[in-house]
């Protein structure tokens, strides 16, 4: 039955999606607002144990992706297609719809308190970030350009939303123009190259693209000029999404000004989507035309390393400096793309989706930390904020230089391994100089997120600016349980993640490997 | 074919229509100036639609963008205009920066498109009436067409939020 398979391929996508209009009702009818962010998590739980249940489904037999000559190319049918072909589901899809889902719990947890202590409406916050996740679940599922730009659009016109969803906030409202209007455009450019790709193969599902490109390839035609302006379109709406120079300029600014929980969301969310999504897309597509899109790929690659981290050394504010640490962190993730790009081989692409996770767990944690000090007395979000926190918050303290260690990559910490898998995936690809680049960025970066560290360690706080005082209360609702156990939960169960994955990175990295599984063998 | 010709002269004269009032949207001073062009931008492009056999999209075109959005368009205009201040685009100095750009990026594209040999795209004998098009989108591109819905709740509860200004509740 098509239409059987069809909607079991979209379950996990059909679940938040319902749970997206369900909790923007049920906040209409209900006075006890606290609820909602019980029935959001719900949701994403769902979406996250039907897409686990899917997992078993398929064994051996169909392979998805298949491993070519110069890069991975479509072979045979989708292990689950649906829809006349628009979406695929593979174990791929899987990892990351479980990773959407999980980020999404941790982020809700983070602005439970955010939203009740800005007197902001919760049930759109989370209605909107649920739909996010549903373009982003339609982002890994899809298996044709067309249904993929419109998951693409699902998650991006949202997100320029959250991103101003303060709007008595001046910065707020500036992050989310500044936002939208270099997103818009930026989708736009996609959408352009992707319009060249149907122009130079006639069709738009990844396995008719692939077909059509080799035929290009085996006719001779001339058509590298034509194909190379198409990739360098589509590889430009990439960066733009995961802010790789030099396409960055937004993201500093979009992730100062956006609300805290909303930037924790958008630098692990978004960018592990737009990963994701556009590795899909290069690989299962155009995999075997990697010389077209690959040397552009290595100058963004090594640009935003060295730009995200050394313009992050100078920055005070901790927004800030964690949006140039991002950008620096696309960096090391369009390493892996480089390597499965110029190897032919999955490794690559499972070294990103085991650093998606752990970048997720360790940056979720570091915004978790932030949010947790200013719900508990005034905060700027400053370098010298931070001064004597190791005497005044012992426990946050010690999260927070965690987090730092794992972002830079030091063990026993998640961030040691993720580096290290992709970095060993770069020199298996026999790119061993540009491994070197990213290790010595690296090093350089140990410089500001250690400095956090000194700070809250080795800096006496001044005079009554760390006083306890507590935060704006009042909008919290009398008998309510505490929203701030939310921030703590998520902040601890980061730190635990960021722990034990570092101690024990062997399930996680199975996941990973397993997610290619089927996709390289026969 | 001997109406090839005036096909193509048609084409030209569309086409050379829809650039002019391109550049009058981005080069008006005036915001309702702009506005004005883009409705016949937009005609321009029904139009085009029209040349390429393709009617019914054409109809669609003037409905919902000529007919529809532009009022709109027109409509958020005059709703957010500051009676104080003047509804004029305000150039910065990076004019001919982007002008340079674009100029560049215009080249290197027509340059490409026109020596890239990738032959014909699509099904050339396929004539999109009514009913293949209700084909198209409620059987091939359902998946899609219903993500699109998606799209628009996510758009009009953003579009509130944002608006959304006096006895906001908590």
């Amino acid at each position: 039955m098509e239409l059987n398979n069809s909607v079991t391929v979209l379950l996990p996508g059909v679940v938040v999606a319902v749970s997206a209009v369900l909790v923007m009702v049920v906040d209409l009818f209900l006075r006890r607002k606290d609820v909602l962010a019980w029935l959001a998590a719900a949701g994403l739980l769902c979406g996250a144990a039907v897409a686990i249940g899917q997992w078993g489904e398929w064994t051996g037999g169909a392979a998805v992706w298949r491993v070519f000559t110069g890069g991975l190319t479509f072979g045979g049918r989708e292990a689950s297609a649906g829809f006349a072909g628009m979406i695929g589901h593979d174990h791929f899809a899987v990892y990351a719809v479980v990773l959407f889902c999980a980020i999404g719990v941790l982020a809700v947890m983070l602005s439970d308190e955010y939203l009740a202590r800005r007197g902001a409406a919760r049930g759109e916050f989370y209605g909107l970030l649920l739909l996010i996740v549903t373009g982003m679940i339609g982002m890994a599922i899809s298996t044709d350009v067309i249904a993929f730009f419109v998951s693409f659009e699902l998650m991006s016109l949202p997100t320029y939303v959250l991103a101003g969803y303060i709007w008595r906030d001046e910065r707020s409202s500036e992050a989310s123009l500044k936002y939208f209007v270099t997103g818009a455009f930026s989708s736009a450019i996609l959408a352009f190259g992707l319009a060249l790709l149907y122009a130079a193969t006639g069709a738009t599902s990844y396995a008719g693209i692939a077909a059509g490109l080799a035929r290009l390839q085996a006719g001779g035609l001339a058509a590298d000029g034509f194909l190379v302006v198409a990739f360098v379109l589509v590889v430009t709406g990439f960066a733009f999404k995961v802010s790789a120079v030099p396409f960055h300029s937004w993201a500093p600014d979009v992730y100062e000004g956006a609300p805290t929980p909303v930037t924790a969301f958008m630098a692990t969310a978004v960018k592990a989507a737009a990963f994701v999504g556009f590795a899909k897309l290069f690989f299962v597509a155009a995999g075997a035309q990697w010389a077209d899109w690959g040397h552009v790929m290595i100058v963004l690659a090594i640009l935003t390393m060295v730009v995200g981290n050394v313009l992050a050394l100078p920055q005070r504010n901790l927004k800030r400096m964690l949006a140039y640490s991002s950008i620096a962190h696309a960096g090391y993730l369009t390493l892996g793309l480089i390597a499965a790009g110029k190897s032919g081989d999955t490794v690559g692409v499972s070294a990103i989706l085991f650093y998606l996770a752990a970048y997720a767990l360790m940056n979720l944690g570091a915004f978790g930390v932030l949010i947790w000090i200013r719900a508990r007395r005034s905060y700027d979000y400053s370098l010298d904020g931070l001064a004597g926190l190791g005497r005044g918050m012992p426990g946050t303290a010690i999260l927070m230089a965690l987090f730092m260690v794992s972002l830079t990559g030091i063990p026993p910490t998640v961030g040691f391994w993720g580096k290290f898998y992709l970095f060993t995936a770069v020199i298996q690809a026999g790119l061993t100089w540009l491994a070197i680049v990213a290790v010595v960025m690296s090093a350089v970066s140990a410089y500001y997120y250690l400095r956090v560290v000194w700070y809250m360690y080795f800096r006496e706080a001044e005079e009554g600016a760390a006083a306890e005082a507590p935060a704006e209360g009042a909008a919290l609702e009398a008998g309510a349980p505490s929203p701030q156990a939310g921030v703590a939960g998520a902040v601890v169960i980061a730190g635990l993640g960021v722990l034990i994955v570092g101690l024990l990175p062997g399930p996680l990295l199975d996941a990973a490997k397993g997610a290619l599984r089927l996709l390289v063998g026969g | 074919m001997p109406g090839g010709d005036f096909h193509a002269l048609l084409f030209v004269i569309v086409a050379v229509w829809i650039l002019v009032c391109g550049l009058g949207v981005v080069l008006f001073r005036r915001i309702m100036y702009s506005a004005v062009a883009m409705v016949f931008c937009f005609l321009g492009v029904a139009f085009a639609y029209a040349l390429l056999a393709a009617p019914l999209v054409a109809v669609i075109q003037i409905l919902v963008y000529v007919g529809a959005i532009s009022v709109v368009i027109i409509f958020a205009i005059m709703l957010t205009e500051v009676q104080t201040g003047r509804l004029e685009l305000f150039f910065n100095r990076q004019t001919a920066v982007a002008a340079i750009t674009a100029l560049v990026g215009a080249a290197v594209l027509a340059v490409v498109s026109l020596s890239a040999d990738i032959g014909k795209v699509g099904d050339q004998s396929l004539t999109p009436g009514l009913r293949q098009l209700s084909r198209l989108i409620f059987d091939r591109y359902v998946f899609p067409f219903e993500l699109v819905s998606l799209v628009l709740v996510g758009a009009m509860v953003g579009a509130i939020v944002l608006a959304r200004r006096e006895g906001e509740r908590p």
